[in-house]
């Protein structure tokens, strides 16, 4: 059997008029499968048990607070008159915004035919979904009363009442919960085949039976192959506006309110930018460690970490021109509401926020111009991190420093969080993390089909 | 060669748990449409009252008007219930001195006990309140009573009832029905409690007969009635 | 590479299997292509190719033809579409207009976002099912999965599946066609005789699934048809029950438990001091001298803690009063009240409004017992009767030449406090509607008055027609 060159290459060097290697090291079909089954054949490190017991535990306190404050009432968070959406909106932003890199890599990336995409998708998609869930979790809780959250959806009900379709409230509801179920879908048929692989191999009979069932009998043949690379074609075309919806309409939801600060139009390209700039962060910590511990650094080389990189200084600096737009439409539109807005936040009582948002958002993505930082993971990581903490900081300026000023400035006020906010926002990263760590250990972490259909033929012969 | 592999049957069951799974679909929101509709859970009710009156004799077989108990009906949002004093009018005992004061009938009746016993103590009777509305809802009886809508609209054939049960499921959809479409329940202001009032004609005309002449807009706004 | 045919003893032994079709293992995806055009080029029509990953090339190959999956697609999205924006208009502005901040009920901008979401969505389930439902998967039985050698195909081989339907199939001459294309490996697969009926168990399974579904059926058909002595459970409070103050509700807070407030002692409404209009709230021209008479004359409500009003009633109740009609009883009270300065004319303006008011009030309070022509013969009152209790009394006619010659100031008396045997209405009859009461009896008595001579003859024929 025919296998790539052995001899290591430095994939982040492009040489003219050759292509590089997607997958480095010798690798054939043959162990490509291996690299990735690896995890959920082999016995389970201990480290692993750990973490999902750390993360476990949180998720746990998450769980707990929200019994909590659904038996006590949204009085335990820190929402007070005037700033009413505090930390549980802030999350939801910060969440989604993450939630948005997965289904961009797999539906925009596979539509510009970047096959660099398929070592990173399937971890970034699931990534995905797990970051719409702790979102869908805030919103969900932050109504207050959660057993009557079947309001948000048009369901015939006694009171013989509907939702009110012109709010942009009802148009997040409809687009993140449309954007978890397609994602979800995406995300589940990518697994399909690589299922089947994990039934294949399996050697426990719960395995076989669990991936058997989940394969749905995927048999690998040519004529379903066909059916279903054009679905995926299909989704990929529909997601990719789809991922550009969902962040543009979550900005609608301040951008439609009129409030100074809110109420411009520079808000959906700006929060698209954010969430991918955010999304991809995210993608880079949990894959940084992650592709050193799962042994899997020949399927998502330096190449693609310095690709995402490369994704990272683009948004950050359009994140950067949006803040700075912001500032000149508020000198420039002349609107003395918007002026004080703008000037409050960043010499306001919350002007220490707002600089750690300058600072980690606009600058720290900037080191990745320089090549050593960006082909070197633990400065990726490093960077991530930041801009991580900083795109929180983001959400948090926008709705506390706009909301804390009304109009009235008898109803000023300054929000400040209650440890229940603090531990749900810490709480919502056990929750995420749980999730990661069972999908790590139990799903194909790495699209093998997609990889395998990208490598070189063991013929020499065909078009890659 | 000693691997799990589904039996034949497992393709079988895929379509059979397909349908199960349309059927549930649609059993889960029957059974949410109609166990969990008011209908289901609040029509019915039908309490213990401390003594068996019944509006089937007082109101139907002796046709008192509603509001010769019910009093405030037209002047107040709340319908009294009667003091005892109401039930006294017919219904006294003996007073200290074994006189019964008044006219009365049945003055010595068992079931009577708790109204003599109200009248001696001056303890309220207890009665139990069959239709209630949430407290975050304000309804007010008189708006209703003086533009023509009837008792008969919200508590049912009440003077044919031994014991009064909610017959309405009095909830906000059907609140809502009749605020959007009123003419099926106006009747001329003088007939609202004439139980049997029947339209002269279509009842349909009539009713908007009636909001041509009262001017009835009934508002939908959610302050009408969450205030 | 050295090609065997196996075969599964196993299988041949029991009961007659079929034989379902020929496998061909390949290890290079190109030498998989170039065997597929041969078997394209044979002729055959029912077989397949098993790859781990999409081959490209293969489609052509095989000569697949394109599938209708994005038709299905287009379809389900344009459903999508058409859903929201109909969805959006009926709810918003047909079935639940509701009017926001003077926004239009329905406009195309607000109705994009999510009009697209579910464009989206509903096309996403077409791409998703629709390649499901053309795959006809799920399908977690194969007899190909029986093969060992196929496992593999999700790893690093690739398969030809030959179909034993396939017109052109023939067990020895297909294996000898397949081994010319050089694989590494033909193998048969053959069907299974076990049946594909569910087991037992499942099916009694799931028929008890369906009896506890039908069981609760039963119990919402059961509570919707029968009534209840208990209250609806309220699992989740929300404010159904708030501790604000409601009439007729009990209370802690004060000592006497009501929660509808007495007017505070000493204190009289706003307008209502009764002394201020002593004719319309007493029925008096004016209060006089005696006291002992007052008392008795204003007992407007019965007053439990006033002593005086039940030691001076007492005797009046003890008047045998079984000829309502007799004469003025020898009775000190009942000559004081008639000595008081009753008034004679009403202290309200006289209008067709008020006597249409009293005779609706008549009605309500009065002709249960006096009847609706005031001759004391109301429903109640002749049940009662008909029970024979002694305790009942039959109210006065009003028609009789001593309550005719009564002053209304002393009528007006009689409802708000009683007389003789009949109890007090001031409590249930406002002071207005007892004038408007007093309005309607005098026409009523009036009315049985008239001279019939005086009548013309189309009210007489008038009159005979209501009766």
């Amino acid at each position: 059997m025919a296998s790539v060159t052995a001899e290591p290459i430095d994939t982040t060097i492009e040489v003219p008029g050759k292509r590089t290697p997607l997958v480095t090291g010798a690798h054939d079909y043959g162990t490509v499968t291996e690299a990735v089954c690896r995890l959920a054949e082999c016995k389970t490190p201990l480290s692993w048990y750990v973490a999902l017991g750390i993360s476990a535990s949180l998720m746990g306190m998450l769980f707990g607070l929200i019994g909590y404050l659904i038996i006590t009432g949204v009085g335990v968070w820190g929402n007070r008159s005037p700033v009413f959406w505090g930390w549980p909106i802030v999350n939801f932003v910060f969440w989604v915004g993450i939630g948005h890199a997965g289904t961009l890599i797999s539906a925009i990336l596979f539509l510009f035919r970047q096959d660099w995409r398929t070592g990173i998708n399937r971890a970034a998609e699931a990534m995905t979904i797990f970051a719409v869930i702790c979102a869908g979790v805030f919103p969900g809780i932050h109504i207050g009363r959660v057993w009557l959250a079947y309001w948000l959806f048009p369901i015939p009900n006694q009171m013989s009442m509907w939702p009110n379709f012109r709010s942009p409230l009802l148009w997040d509801v409809f687009a993140v919960s449309t954007y978890a179920t397609v994602s979800l879908l995406f995300w589940y048929m990518g697994m399909i085949p690589d299922l089947a692989t994990l039934r294949d191999r399996a050697k426990g009979k719960i395995q076989q039976f669990a991936y058997g069932l989940l394969s749905l009998g995927w048999n690998g043949s040519s004529r379903h192959w066909h059916r279903y690379e054009r679905a995926y074609l299909l989704l990929a075309a529909l997601a990719a506006p789809l991922v550009l919806s969902v962040h543009t309409i979550v900005s609608f939801d301040f951008a439609v309110s009129q409030l100074p600060g809110w109420h411009t139009t520079i808000f959906p390209p700006y929060f698209v930018a954010g969430a991918v700039f955010s999304g991809f962060a995210m993608v880079l910590t949990l894959m940084i460690p992650a592709r050193s511990i799962c042994g899997i650094k020949d399927l998502l080389t330096d190449r693609h970490l310095e690709n995402m990189t490369k994704v990272i200084i683009a948004t950050g600096s359009m994140v950067g021109y949006a803040y700075a737009m912001e500032f000149f439409i508020a000198w420039y539109g002349g609107n003395r509401y918007e002026m004080f807005a703008f000037i409050n936040r960043a010499f306001g009582p919350y002007a220490w926020a707002y600089w750690i948002m300058v600072s980690c958002n606009v600058i720290s993505p900037q080191l990745f111009w320089i090549k050593k930082i960006r082909t070197t993971p633990w400065m990726i990581f490093v960077v991530c991190i930041f801009v991580n903490i900083g795109m929180w900081f983001e959400r948090f300026v926008i709705t506390v420093t706009s909301l804390s000023r009304d109009f009235l400035p008898s109803s000023w006020g300054y929000f400040q969080p209650t440890i229940v906010d603090v531990l749900m926002l810490i709480g919502s990263f056990g929750l995420f993390m749980t999730l990661f760590l069972l999908f790590c250990k139990f799903m194909p972490m790495v699209a093998m089909a997609e990889v395998k259909s990208v490598m070189p033929r063991p013929s020499g012969k065909g078009d890659h | 060669m000693d691997r799990f592999l589904f039996p034949k049957w497992a393709n079988t069951i895929v379509p059979v748990l397909g349908a199960l799974g349309a059927v549930g679909a649609l059993y889960v929101i029957g059974m949410v449409a109609f166990g969990a509709s008011p209908e289901t859970t609040d029509v019915g009710y039908q309490p213990e009252q401390p003594l068996p009156f019944s509006h089937a004799l007082h109101a139907g077989k002796l046709k008192l008007d509603c509001r010769y108990c019910h009093n405030t009906v037209e002047v107040a949002g709340h319908a009294a219930i009667p003091p005892t004093s109401t039930c006294l009018n017919c219904h006294s005992g003996a007073d200290a001195n074994g006189v019964v004061n008044t006219v009365s009938i049945h003055s010595t009746s068992a079931k009577l006990a708790p109204i003599r016993e109200s009248q001696a103590t001056g303890k309220s009777m207890q009665w139990r309140r069959v239709h209630d509305l949430p407290d975050y809802v304000y309804f007010n009886h008189s708006a209703h009573v003086r533009r023509g809508v009837s008792c008969v609209a919200c508590h049912g054939r009440v003077d044919k009832m031994e014991k009064v049960t909610q017959v309405e499921p009095l909830s906000m959809g059907w609140c809502l029905k009749c605020h959007r479409n009123p003419e099926p329940n106006l009747r001329p202001p003088e007939f609202v409690t004439k139980l049997d009032w029947e339209a002269d004609g279509d009842p349909h005309e009539v009713g908007e007969k009636v909001r041509k002449e009262l001017n009835l807009n009934p508002s939908t706004n959610c302050s009408t009635c969450h205030r | 590479m050295a090609t065997t045919i196996e075969q599964h003893e196993e299988t041949k032994a029991k009961a007659e299997p079929e034989l379902l079709g020929l496998l061909a293992e390949f290890d290079d995806p190109d030498e998989l292509i170039e065997a597929s055009m041969k078997v394209r080029d044979a002729g055959y029509r029912k077989w397949d190719t098993h790859t781990p990953f999409p081959l490209h090339g293969i489609d052509e190959a095989m000569g697949i033809k394109w599938t209708i999956l994005p038709w299905i697609v287009a379809g389900c999205g344009l459903t999508g579409g058409t859903i929201a924006v109909g969805m959006q208009y009926f709810m918003n502005a047909v079935d639940y207009p509701f009017l926001i901040s003077g926004k239009p009920l329905f406009s195309i901008p607000a109705s994009i976002p999510i009009t697209f979401e579910l464009s989206v969505l509903l096309a996403a389930f077409g791409a998703f099912f629709g390649m499901l439902g053309l795959n006809q998967l799920p399908k977690l039985y194969n007899p190909i999965f029986k093969s060992d050698a196929f496992r593999r195909v999700t790893n690093d081989r690739f398969f030809i599946s030959m179909d034993a339907k396939d017109a052109k199939f023939s067990e020895i001459d297909t294996g000898e066609f397949l081994k010319s294309l050089k694989p590494i490996h033909v193998e048969e697969f053959w069907s299974d005789t076990e049946s594909a009926k569910l087991p037992r168990s499942l099916t009694l399974g799931l028929s008890l699934v369906g009896v506890v579904m039908l069981l609760s059926v039963g119990l919402v058909a059961y509570l919707r048809t029968t009534t209840s002595p208990n209250p609806r459970i309220h699992i989740i409070q929300d404010m159904d029950f708030q501790p604000s103050l409601k009439a007729q509700n009990t209370t802690n807070l004060f000592p006497d438990g009501r929660e509808i407030r007495p007017n505070i002692k000493g204190t009289i409404p706003r307008g209502q001091f009764k002394d201020d209009n002593i004719p319309f709230y007493y029925g008096l021209k004016y209060l006089p001298e005696d006291q002992d008479v007052v008392v008795i004359a204003l007992q407007d409500e019965k007053k439990a803690d006033d002593k005086k009003a039940t030691d001076k009633k007492a005797p009046t109740d003890k008047t045998p009063a079984e000829k309502p009609a007799a004469p003025a009883v020898v009775d000190p009270i009942a000559a004081k009240l008639d000595k008081l300065p009753w008034v004679t004319e009403f202290p309200v303006p006289v209008t067709e409004k008020l006597m249409a008011r009293g005779k609706e009030r008549y009605r309500i309070y009065c002709s249960a017992c006096h009847g609706l022509g005031g001759e004391g013969d109301g429903l109640v009152s002749l049940r009662a009767m008909e029970l024979l209790q002694g305790t009942w009394v039959k109210p006065a006619s009003y028609h009789t030449a001593n309550v005719r010659k009564l002053p209304i100031g002393r009528l007006y008396h009689s409802i708000t406090n009683g007389v003789r045997k009949m109890p007090a209405y001031g409590s249930q009859v406002p002071p207005e509607d007892r004038w408007a009461i007093i309005l309607y009896l005098k026409a009523l008595q009036k009315s049985h008055q008239i001279d019939a001579n005086t009548i013309s003859e189309a009210e007489k024929r008038k009159l005979r027609d209501t009766k």
